[in-house]
C-alpha cells in the first residue's frame, strides 16, 4: 500500500466517522422517506373470515357480518364509514370518478385511528315490514344495532338472478382539517342481499 | 336539532385538528384519541337518531358528545407546546453532541495524521540502504 492509498483509506474513515458522530442530529432535522399511505376498509362473514356472508335474507331474521377499517396514512385519522342500503337499480359511488353514492345513509360510524391501527366491530342488521305483491318486493325499515330506519325501498323480481336484489354497502370518508370536513375516501365494500319470504313455521 | 348536531360535528372536527397538531409536534395523543373516540360514537348515534326523528335522544346524544370533548383542545394545545419545547431541547443537545463530537474528531484527526506521517516516513527511512566503510 503506497502513502497516497493510505492517505485516502484515512480520509474515508474520518468521513464515515464524522457522519456517525452527526447521526443524532441528522435524525432530528432530516425527514426520511416513508411508505406508501392507504386506509383498508373490510367485511367479513360471522365467523370473522371471509365465508358465510349472509345472501338470502329474509324479515325479521338478525345477521352478523364484521366491517373493519385500518389506517395506513401516516398518522391520526378521522374516519366516517357511511353504512347505505340500496334497491339493485339505485346507484353505487363511482370508483372511477371517485365519488360517493347520492343515496342518504342508514346508519354511520364515526372513529378515530392512529397510524397503523386497525378497528373492526360486529354489525347486526335485520329488517322489517317487508311486502311482497306479486313480482315486487317492498323494504320499509332496516334495523341496524338496534335501530331502526326506515328506507322504503321497491325492487322487482330479478328474472335472471331469480330473485328480489338490495345491496348493503359501506363507503369510507376521511375527514380532511384543510377545509374541515369529510371527503369521500374512494372506498366502499357491499353485501348482495336476496330478500325471500320467511319460512312459514 | 340539526344545527345543534352540525355544531358538534364542527366541534368534533375542530378537536381532531387540535390533536392532529399535537401529535405532529411529536406528542403521544393516544388519551385524546380515545376521548375524541367516545365523542364520535355519540355523535353518528345523534345522527342516526336525527334520521329516525328521535330528536329527544338525538339531543342527548350531541350533549354527551359535547361533553366528552371538554377539555380536549386546552389539553392537545397544551401537550403541543410540552412537546415542541421538549423537541426543542432534544435538538439542541443532539446538535450540541454532533458539534463537539466533529472538533475531538478534527483534533484527533489531525493528531492521528502526523503520527501516521511520522511512522511512514520512518519506516520509509528505515528501508535506505546504508553505506559501509564510508567515513
Amino acid at each position: 500500500m503506497n502513502f497516497g492509498d493510505v492517505k485516502l483509506v484515512y480520509v474515508a474513515s474520518c468521513f464515515v466517522l464524522g457522519l456517525l458522530i452527526l447521526s443524532p442530529a441528522l435524525v432530528e432535522i432530516v425527514s426520511f422517506p416513508v411508505g406508501e399511505r392507504f386506509s383498508e376498509l373490510w367485511l367479513l362473514g360471522r365467523g370473522g373470515l371471509a365465508e358465510d356472508y349472509p345472501f338470502v335474507v329474509s324479515e325479521g331474521v338478525a345477521y352478523k357480518i364484521f366491517l373493519g377499517v385500518s389506517n395506513h396514512l401516516g398518522g391520526s385519522s378521522y374516519y366516517r364509514v357511511l353504512v347505505k342500503f340500496r334497491s339493485e337499480f339505485e346507484p353505487l359511488p363511482n370508483s372511477t370518478v371517485g365519488s360517493p353514492s347520492p343515496l342518504e345513509p342508514v346508519f354511520q360510524y364515526d372513529l378515530f385511528l392512529g397510524d397503523n391501527e386497525t378497528w373492526e366491530r360486529e354489525l347486526n342488521f335485520s329488517f322489517s315490514d317487508v311486502l311482497f305483491d306479486g313480482f315486487t318486493c317492498r323494504v320499509s325499515d332496516i334495523l341496524i344495532e338496534n335501530y331502526a330506519v326506515g328506507v322504503d325501498k321497491v325492487v322487482v323480481w330479478n328474472e335472471t338472478g331469480k330473485g328480489f336484489y338490495y345491496q348493503l354497502f359501506f363507503e369510507l370518508w376521511v375527514y380532511n382539517s384543510t377545509f374541515s370536513g369529510f371527503q369521500f375516501h374512494n372506498r366502499w365494500v357491499g353485501l348482495w342481499l336476496n330478500m325471500s319470504k320467511p319460512l312459514q313455521g | 336539532m340539526g344545527v345543534a348536531i352540525e355544531q358538534a360535528g364542527r366541534d368534533l372536527g375542530s378537536a381532531f385538528a387540535a390533536v392532529t397538531e399535537a401529535e405532529a409536534a411529536g406528542a403521544d395523543v393516544a388519551g385524546l384519541m380515545v376521548k375524541l373516540g367516545g365523542a364520535g360514537d355519540f355523535l353518528s348515534k345523534a345522527y342516526v337518531a336525527l334520521r329516525m326523528g328521535d330528536y329527544e335522544n338525538a339531543n342527548v346524544l350531541v350533549i354527551k358528545c359535547s361533553r366528552a370533548l371538554d377539555g380536549v383542545v386546552g389539553e392537545a394545545a397544551r401537550l403541543k407546546v410540552d412537546a415542541e419545547a421538549s423537541r426543542g431541547s432534544s435538538l439542541f443537545f443532539a446538535v450540541c453532541v454532533s458539534c463537539a463530537g466533529l472538533v475531538l474528531l478534527f483534533v484527533f484527526g489531525l493528531l492521528g495524521w502526523r503520527f501516521l506521517v511520522k511512522r511512514y516516513v520512518g519506516a520509509v527511512l528505515g528501508l535506505k540502504p546504508m553505506l559501509e566503510g564510508a567515513e
